[in-house]
């Protein structure tokens, strides 16, 4: 039986853990098609994949859930609207080491307004144990300040836990948006 | 002229209204227009109770009243209103207000407020723009203050036994201690010594602004550790302990953050509680129903929020309004109302099934 599919997006800059948090998640190896890498002076890495990453898992009623990691720069927003519609969510990832970091919130926020819109987007900071501005609470301020709410979290991407607490807060929105909109109505 | 420094009292407050006021008024004495301090009631200009209290007050022509009630309570004729749930801005606002007042020479006589009927503009207006506000027991004084001071982008140090003992750094949000040890102590065993202060000992911390200076900057980074972790799991054992913090009245609750669970890590239910207190203002039993948890933790999780400074608070319940928000706009049909029934059904279950890939099952 071909179960259904849902799809989960993982977002953020050049190196800020996305291939890195897709492959803690897939249960195939993940696949990641290159392009060039045209913010080296930005990014802690020499070459990388900024184009796209896939993997997937099988879920117990024979579903699917499909991964994607895309880069979520309004550049980039070509890839962003195929891959949008349907999406359970998106889990954006900020890199603390970049300078512009909080521009950049703005611009995903911008991208990604309707799904912080719907409680379907958490974001988790990385590299925040070294570079400690903007801390968690400057984010929250920011979000604040512009009437917005999401969860943020300082992780590491390349612990599997940190990827799925995201994963669970993410739920847990969903879930809890689900419940309240059924007793309102009830 | 030469500015006068005027005076603020209370009468008859309970004592969350009273911390409160307190430490805003601390605080933000430096952003008030005039000078202020607080007094006696025999001698203070202002005087802050409530409606019912009234009748105990003697003298009152004496003072310029001013009486802290809902909004949509009836004015009492010649009283200013501080509209509950009590918002800093209101609050500063009035000062200014009572200030200029009295300056001007009008305050004399009680009269010139018999015709004011028009309650201060409530900062309830633009609520999301302001720094919330909490109320904590006098033993957490200095906690109020520091998050007020934060709010300021202001640096401090926590003063005990009158010495600067912790230093606190606004723009990082972390904090190191300057006493107590030869090598760095770790975050959990600080913690552990807070707890063991008996009230009226930590009611004597004293939170003041401070210049951080070179040395205490080039600390090396592991002496400086996440405030708001430290203050998450202070409240947490502050709770095991039933040092009393919430309100007894009913209040709903809601986070306007959530805890950084990346650094704290998360206990099973705690991301169903947080998602359930952000999405709505809510009493803690709705909570227990729509995270389907234990009170016990729901109440361990808002003292722990309360203490971090998350959480925002409205009296009574009041979360109807909210739950309103998030419904569906068209009538429903009973058939349309299983219909939802069903898609709520399967919707949970799929995201059920995606929690069981993670082993997230609850
Ligand atoms: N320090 C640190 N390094 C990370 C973290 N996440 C990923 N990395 C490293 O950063 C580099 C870029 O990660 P990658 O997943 O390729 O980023 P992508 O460009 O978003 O796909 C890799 O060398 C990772 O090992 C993190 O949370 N902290
Ligand atoms: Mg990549």
């Amino acid at each position: 039986m071909a179960g259904n599919e849902h799809k989960l997006i993982v977002s953020g800059c050049i190196g800020a853990g996305k291939t890195t948090a897709i492959s803690q998640l897939s249960k195939i190896r993940v696949v990641s098609t290159e392009a060039q890498n045209n913010d080296i002076q930005n990014s802690s890495k020499a070459q990388t994949t900024v184009a796209m990453d896939y993997g997937e898992l099988s879920l117990d009623n024979g579903d699917r859930l499909r991964l994607y990691g895309t880069p979520g720069q309004k550049r980039f927003d070509y890839m962003w609207k195929v891959m949008a519609p349907g999406s359970l969510g998106v889990i954006l990832l900020l890199d603390n080491q970049r300078k512009q970091v909080l521009e950049e919130l703005q611009e995903y926020l911008a991208v990604f307004q309707s799904f912080i819109q719907e409680q379907r987007m958490v974001i988790g900071v990385v590299r925040s144990n070294e570079y400690h501005y903007p801390s968690v609470g400057d984010y929250y301020a920011y979000l604040r300040s512009v009437q917005l709410q999401a969860p943020v979290f300082s992780i590491d991407a390349r612990r599997r836990s940190d990827i799925v607490l995201l994963i669970n807060a993410l739920l847990s929105q969903i879930e809890m948006k689900i419940k309240l909109q059924a007793r309102s109505v009830s | 002229m030469l500015a006068k420094t005027l005076q603020l009292a209370f009468h008859g407050l309970d004592n969350h209204d009273e911390v409160w006021i307190r430490s805003v008024f601390n605080i933000a004495l430096s952003r008030l227009k005039h000078q202020w301090e607080l007094g006696t009631q025999e001698r203070a200009q202002v005087l802050i109770s409530y409606p019912g209290c009234l009748p105990e007050i003697k003298d009152h022509h004496h003072h310029l009243l001013v009486m802290i009630q809902k909004d949509d309570d009836r004015q009492i004729p010649g009283t200013l209103v501080l509209p509950q749930p009590l918002r800093s801005q209101a609050f500063l606002q009035l000062l200014n207000r009572c200030g200029d007042e009295i300056e001007q020479g009008t305050s004399g006589s009680q009269a010139n407020y018999r015709d004011q009927t028009t309650p201060l503009e409530a900062s309830a207006n633009h609520p999301e723009q302001t720094a919330p506000l909490l109320v904590l027991p006098p033993y957490l004084h200095w906690v109020n203050v520091v998050h007020q001071a934060l709010a300021a982008q202001q640096d401090v140090a926590v003063l005990v036994g009158g010495e600067p003992c912790y230093v606190i750094n606004n723009r990082t949000r972390r904090i190191a201690a300057l006493c107590g040890a030869v090598s760095p102590l770790r975050p959990s065993y600080l913690v552990h010594q807070w707890v063991n202060y008996s009230d009226e000992q930590l009611q004597q911390w004293q939170t003041v602004p401070y210049q951080l200076n070179d040395e205490m900057l080039r600390l090396p980074a592991e002496r400086w550790w996440s405030l708001d972790s430290l203050l998450w799991h202070f409240g947490l054992k502050c709770a095991l302990q039933k040092r009393l913090m919430l309100p007894p009245k009913r209040m709903a609750y809601r986070l306007w953050r959530w805890p950084d669970f990346g650094e704290l890590g998360a206990a099973t239910d705690e991301p169903a509680i947080a998602a359930a207190l952000s999405a709505a203002y809510l009493e803690p039993q709705e909570v227990v129903s729509l995270a389907d948890t234990e009170l016990t933790k729901v109440q361990r999780f808002l003292q722990a929020a309360l203490v971090c400074n998350y959480l925002l608070q409205r009296s009574g319940v009041a979360s109807d309004q909210d739950l309103d928000e998030l419904a569906l706009n068209d009538k429903k049909t009973e058939s349309k109302k299983q219909e939802l029934e069903q898609e709520k059904e399967s919707s949970l279950g799929i995201l059920g099934v995606i929690r069981n890939a993670f082993n997230l099952k609850r």
